[in-house]
């Protein structure tokens, strides 16, 4: 099968380099920013209207949301379907989804009104909001991955606590890969409620099931750029056939989509607004090609074989994620709320700044838990190819 | 009173204000500029505003006025939306918020057919502020703020089966009328009913707005959730040890044959 890297010292270590120290600058001055929008509210820091209630923050919302479907998705293909190119894929993703969510998590914590409340929409019970769905599902699906994690952690430092959480990992992960089902559809029913506000283009009755679909494939997407990025630097040898599947699967599920928007917008006869010349056609044109028909191109043809084209694919499935989210978040509503909608640099800034932590949190548990894997790879071995800001194993400090 | 409503002939309005101004005294609100004018717009301060607009009526220039404030769905998209329960309908029907459980996600903003609700942006822990039809008033069997004081008759306050057959009336006996009354199915129907001489998407009352309201909208995603994660449930713990066992027999039938690889 498949080892995980391991080095040989058991002792936590995190060597800081000059990125990481910038990452930690930004850290701080995020967390300043978010201290003073605390204190002092949304208007001080946001550019947020009666006009454009939601804005900057909810985008990235949607997006790191879509982006961590990646967990679902390979946990899917690996531990429901059992193919086995995904196993070794899997705690990867794993990471990658649980530090998504619990950016997402920070994020709509700072972006609700009434941070002192925040604890309400626990008890709230309101099944009738696809907001309260995303909510809840998150929530629950931030535990079941933590508690995934544990098992990891365990099995590298505590094999009893590997084997106390082993023993219900079959539910969880059972649990795990039914979740997203939840809110990954949710975000997309949330626009439900703007009939007379979004674009037609967007707005369907599908617009659930469309989200829910493409962020399966947009998380395959990520998978396979974060395989290219991570093995370059944590990893001898990858393999080519772990991409090539992940991104023809991505590739099915885009072709799918694509099926399922054109039968729709059909159906609703709204392909005059498509070729309109409109901004919002234009939009939606450019978040097909890009983000949906070049993908599915590349990974259908021989193309697909040279690692460039993978990067393309896979780097285009993830734009197509993050433009889609835009089109119907900002590009469908902007005819509707009359005024533009800018976001404050306090705004973006926060959400640096927290990513930022995120990423050190990442690359923390990347370096210390068992997460990568490689053919070849046995425990303790050297790590070749340093590059700036990653550590180099054979020379991290203690401590 | 139950089933309350309010009929706005907007044919009778003489865009005085007065409404506005009973409206913020009962409410405890500051004054401010923007409650009637042609620059009249709703915020966290008005909960109601009287618009001018210069309209045409067929062929000459006229000047009508609009009432703008909370239409009190039936079925209110906030209610449904709402991410903590905050938004309710009181038994007379009036839609209602309760800062308290408010979280603050302004999706009742954004759900909002007619975007009402609008927010405190310059308060550290800020509300959702909106008519509240006077909700105090009318569970004493009072009419709200606003219909009490009107002056030209250009508001009426009661029971919506009583206001629709009144509208329906009033237009039967007047060419002149636009042959629709506003409110009556728009979004499931609301408790305020416009009826006008002009066309009413001139008035700023949104025209597009789908019969079928936005909660059974919701409703018809939401009502497949259920099944879809029980149906998940089955379908994936039953592949999953489908597969589970095809891998091993797999690997079972490689080593049977000679090969090493284990699992």
């Amino acid at each position: 099968m498949f080892d995980y890297n391991l080095r040989i010292n058991k002792k936590a270590c995190f060597r800081m380099t000059l990125t990481r120290w910038i990452l930690l600058g930004l850290t701080g001055f995020g967390l300043l920013i978010m201290l003073y929008r605390l204190l002092h509210g949304l208007g001080a820091v946001t550019n947020l209207s009666d006009e454009w209630p939601w804005g900057f923050w909810i985008y990235c919302d949607l997006i790191l949301s879509a982006l961590g479907a990646c967990g679902f998705a390979v946990g899917i293909l690996g531990h429901v379907l059992h193919i086995p190119e995904f196993k070794p894929l899997g705690r990867r993703a794993l990471l990658m989804s649980f530090f998504c969510y619990v950016l997402v998590f920070l994020v709509l914590f700072i972006e609700i009104g009434r941070w002192d409340n925040f604890y309400w929409f626990f008890i709230s019970f309101a099944w009738t909001s696809p907001l309260y769905e995303v909510a809840i599902c998150i929530t629950l699906y931030i535990i079941l991955q933590f508690l995934e994690l544990v098992e990891v952690w365990g099995d590298r430092y505590k094999r009893w606590v590997k084997v106390i959480v082993g023993f219900f990992m079959p539910v969880i992960v059972l649990l795990a890969c039914i979740l997203p089902f939840g809110q990954e559809a949710a975000y997309g029913a949330i626009y439900l409620a703007m009939p007379a506000k979004l674009n037609p283009i967007w707005y369907s009755q599908y617009l659930p099931w469309a989200c829910l679909i493409t962020s399966f494939s947009g998380g395959l997407c990520f998978v396979a750029l974060e395989y290219r990025l991570v093995n370059r630097h944590y990893c001898k040898n990858s393999d080519d056939q772990v991409v090539i599947k992940a991104l023809r699967i991505a590739g099915g599920v885009i072709i799918a989509y694509l099926v399922i928007k054109l039968i729709d917008l059909s159906v609703r006869g709204v392909w005059g607004e498509v070729f309109s010349g409109q901004t919002e056609g234009n939009m939606f044109l450019l978040e097909t090609i890009v983000g949906f028909i070049i993908p599915a191109i590349i990974v259908f043809t021989p193309y697909v074989k040279r690692p460039v084209f993978q990067m393309i694919a896979a780097a285009c499935g993830v734009a197509g994620i993050l433009l889609n989210r835009f089109n119907f978040i900002f590009t469908g509503m902007a005819d509707y709320a009359g005024v533009s909608y800018t976001p404050k640099w306090t705004e973006i800034w926060i959400v640096i700044g927290l990513a930022s932590l995120m990423i050190l949190c990442y690359l923390f548990a990347l370096e210390n838990l068992p997460i990568v894997s490689g053919k070849g790879e046995r425990h303790g071995e050297v790590v070749s190819r340093p590059a700036i800001g990653m550590i180099r194993p054979d020379k991290g400090k203690r401590g | 009173m139950k089933d309350c409503a309010v009929l706005f002939d907007v044919t009778k309005c003489v865009g005085c204000g007065s409404c506005t101004v009973a409206c913020k005294m009962w409410n405890g609100l500051p004054y401010e500029e923007n409650a009637h004018g042609y620059d009249a717009k709703l915020d966290d301060k008005t909960w109601t505003v009287v618009e001018y607009h210069d309209v045409k009526k067929g062929k000459e220039d006229v000047l009508r006025f609009a009432k703008h404030q909370c239409m009190h769905c039936l079925e209110p998209s906030c209610v449904a939306v709402c991410f903590a329960k905050a938004i309710t309908v009181s038994d007379e029907g009036a839609v209602v918020y309760d800062a308290k459980k408010c979280v603050g996600c302004r999706y009742c903003m954004i759900g909002c057919p007619y975007s009402v609700p609008k927010y405190e942006w310059d308060k550290v822990f800020p509300s959702v502020m909106k008519c509240r039809l006077c909700a105090e008033k009318l569970a004493k069997n009072e009419s709200p703020a606003c219909t009490s004081v009107c002056p030209s008759g250009a508001l009426t306050f009661g029971t919506r089966d009583d206001l629709l057959d009144e509208a329906w009336a009033r237009i039967k006996a007047d060419s002149g009328y636009i042959q629709k009354v506003y409110g009556e199915t728009e979004g499931g129907g609301t408790r305020w009913l416009y009826i006008s001489d002009v066309p009413f998407k001139d008035l700023g009352l949104p025209e597009d707005i789908p019969t079928k309201s936005i909660p059974s909208t919701i409703h018809d995603y939401t009502k497949w959730k259920p099944g879809i994660f029980v149906g998940a449930a089955a379908v994936f713990g039953a592949l999953g040890l489908y597969t589970k066992r095809r891998v091993k027999i797999e690997n079972e039938q490689r080593q049977g044959e000679g090969g090493k690889e284990d699992v």
